[in-house]
């Protein structure tokens, strides 16, 4: 009851009081439980059929373009421009955040909602009230949290003006609003995926352009390797750990004449740390070797490690034998850690599996033997390493690594005589 | 959690660090704010070893220097491998050490700068020269940014982020201006040219490798002052926990440089030892 009352008083305003109370209240219980439209839409009509203005009745309520970081109890009117979610855990239970931009008739905003009573989609149109904003990766982001209530407008009652900004790949991260990227189609897969009943076309590849790689995903836009596109009003989500761009038909995509080579440029791995990356470029100094690495012993059926001959799926089975590093990559902005597959840990140590196997018989069955020949020759050891890093929350960075290269020390008196130069 | 990224930084740097954000959680890291406004929680160093002295018998106490000073290296009990390493090799090597910050802070206004080793391992001469290019290339940026926010009314995370800036690099300058009075960017500066000049070839023909050592052992120490400094420590063992340093300092009214020096020296002739961090007692 409380909360009727606090939307009569609302309507009351509106009306500069020239509208008693009690009339207001059976007016609007007529409208939402006779006629049950929605709360905001009722008071507007109300405020309007009696002779108000429903625009008195905006409270908090704000516009896009003018939100700033920090700020307490905004209300806004939006349209939903992409949702995503992701599950997490707390204290173990598994709850579901939603994530996605927003827009009004002034520009668009990252939103996080940690919990949503309904279900919302791209395309709705909504009254949020009670949100508040942050600041995410140096812009605001709203965050619709317990107190913010979320409802539904009309379909299409929100104008929204898209601000579009280009980028290059190496920039992008999720959540960042709309943008326009141009690049090249390295990679592409059709496939066909049927939603909601409706079969739709989706196109997935690899998009790149002077700073980098980024997978994307086109709906019902067909793009062909080779082509080289300037997509303008595309959004960048995160999938499988790493970003990944999407678009779609309200996207403008125009065709271009440039080409791209990829600058041989590491990036940074704190530009990486809650993002990841895919096929990127690194370069550090191995810092630590971690427990698992070296000789190690797999599932024959599903590769699996094992520490016994009991694999939890296939029961007792005969393990096979295989090599792999996970080392800690550091370059003084941040750290991942890199896992070398067999090949790459051979190539690294000299050694094959089967002279792993011997030395570690040599050593008495003490496999930490193979660890330690790695140790050896990786910590404190910079190199260059190149693959698909990929961020979760709990681990931080990962790297698969596909390429790697250690590097060369030789020029460094050169180098330094060059950054004396600069100094001056 | 991303995990903390192992600075490089030069030790008169890290050195004269005087503000430390400890961890109010468990498991959560502390970290030394340097006056360049890195902020530390974990290292990469690649210096020379130059001494190595048994504290007791589980604490083994180090020094590695490079070309602007030396970091004390502590490995206790629960540093094992690093211990063994310490203890094993001879002075001088090429010594690279990975570990956590260590604060001893008696007061306030006193703070002993220590690493624990998480890895160490004996080097080439080459990683070493690496280090200090790439460790020269990174204070440079820091030199930048502190040079930025030292013209700003206000110098915010965003404003320098804004710049160029990485996030960490803006958040350790804001921190750093927050609590240095006085930053001598110059000095810095200074010291990073000095850095790379020991990295050219003319340079090295004068026999610049190990300069760290001879130092260190040119000076003779004197008896009186020695003879002193052992009578203070007597008389300043109050509660048999050893004479701490700032007693010491304040009642010999000797330079800190030049108490270090005499209580190296004591150590070195297995006259004192130090039982805790910052406090010395007679064998």
């Amino acid at each position: 009851m409380d909360e009727i009352e606090k939307h009569v008083e609302d309507i009351y305003r509106a009306l500069d009081g020239k509208v008693e109370r009690e009339v207001i209240a059976r007016e609007l219980r007529n409208w939402i439980v006779n006629f049950k439209i929605p709360i905001s839409e009722a008071k507007r009509s109300i405020v309007s059929k009696l002779g108000g203005d429903p625009n008195k009745l905006v409270g908090n309520e704000r516009k896009i373009e003018a939100l700033r970081s920090g700020e307490g109890r905004v209300d806004i009117r939006a349209k939903v421009i992409s949702i995503n979610s992701r599950e997490y855990e707390i204290d173990g239970i598994k709850r579901k955040m939603y994530y996605g931009i927003l827009g009004d008739e002034t520009g668009t905003i990252p939103f996080t909602a940690w919990r949503l009573e309904l279900e919302l989609r791209k395309g709705d149109c909504v009254e949020i009230k009670n949100a508040y904003t942050k600041e995410w990766q140096g812009s605001p982001q709203l965050v619709i949290g317990t107190n913010t209530r979320v409802s539904l407008l009309p379909p299409d009652s929100v104008r929204v003006k898209l601000s579009i900004s280009p980028r290059k790949i190496v920039e992008l991260y999720p959540r960042m609003g709309l943008v326009e990227v141009t690049g090249k189609i390295m990679d592409v897969l059709e496939k066909e995926v049927v939603v909601e009943g409706v079969s739709r076309k989706v196109y997935e590849g690899i998009i790149r352009d002077d700073t980098g790689e980024i997978p994307f995903s086109a709906w019902d836009v067909e793009v062909k390797k080779g082509d080289v596109l300037r997509i303008s009003g595309g959004y960048v989500r995160t999938f499988r750990g790493m970003p990944q761009l999407v678009f779609d038909p309200r996207a403008t995509i125009t065709k271009e004449k440039i080409d791209f080579e990829i600058k041989e440029i590491p990036v940074t791995l704190e530009s990486l740390e809650g993002k990841g990356g895919y096929n990127v470029l690194v370069e550090g100094v191995i810092i630590d070797v971690k427990k698992g690495s070296g000789l190690i012993y797999r599932c024959p059926e599903c590769g699996r490690v094992l520490s016994s001959t009991n694999c939890p799926e296939h029961g007792k089975v005969t393990p096979a034998p295989d090599m792999r590093i996970k080392a800690v990559l550091d370059d003084g902005t941040g750290a991942a850690i890199c896992i070398f597959n067999r090949e790459q840990t051979e190539r690294i140590i000299g050694i094959s599996v089967d002279e792993a196997l011997r030395i570690v018989q040599e050593n008495l069955g003490n496999p930490t033997v193979i660890r330690e020949i790695i140790e050896e020759k990786l910590i404190a050891v910079p190199m260059k390493v190149r693959g698909n890093a990929i961020s979760k929350e709990k681990y931080g960075l990962t790297i698969l690594v596909k390429d790697f290269q250690f590097l060369d020390l030789e020029d460094i008196a050169k180098k330094a005589e060059q950054m004396l130069q600069d100094l001056g | 959690m991303p995990r903390e990224p192992a600075w490089r930084v030069f030790s008169a740097e890290y050195n004269s660090s005087k503000h430390y954000i400890k961890a109010t959680e468990p498991k959560k890291p502390s970290y030394v704010i340097t006056p360049l406004g890195a902020k530390i929680s974990r290292l990469f160093v690649v210096g020379v070893l130059t001494e190595v002295r048994l504290i007791t018998d589980e604490i083994v106490k180090a020094r590695v220097a490079d070309q602007t000073g030396a970091f004390y290296i502590l490995a206790g009990k629960f540093n094992p491998e690093a211990r063994q390493i310490l203890e094993t090799v001879k002075v001088p090597q090429f010594l690279a050490v990975v570990g956590k910050v260590n604060v001893y802070q008696p007061e306030e206004d006193t703070m002993y700068l220590s690493i624990v080793p998480e890895r160490v391992k004996v080097v080439k001469e080459i990683l070493r020269d690496y280090w200090v290019f790439d460790t020269a290339r990174r204070l440079k940026i820091r030199i930048d940014a502190i040079n930025e926010a030292l013209k700003m009314e206000n110098p915010t995370v965003k404003s320098l982020v804004e710049l160029g800036f990485s996030r960490k690099i803006a958040e350790g300058v804001v921190a750093a201006i927050d609590r240095y009075e006085k930053i001598n960017v110059e000095k810095y500066m200074d010291m990073l040219k000095d850095a790379l000049k020991h990295l050219l070839p003319e340079y090295k023909v004068l026999g610049y490798e190990l300069p760290t050592v001879e130092e260190e052992e040119e000076e003779e120490i004197g008896g009186e002052e020695e003879e002193m400094i052992l009578k203070l420590i007597d008389e300043l063992n109050v509660d048999n926990r050893g004479a701490s340093y700032e007693d010491l300092l304040k009642r010999s009214n000797l330079s800190p440089e030049r108490l270090d020096e005499i209580l190296i020296s004591l150590q070195e002739k297995g006259e004192i030892y130090e039982p805790y961090l910052g406090r010395f007692k007679r064998i």
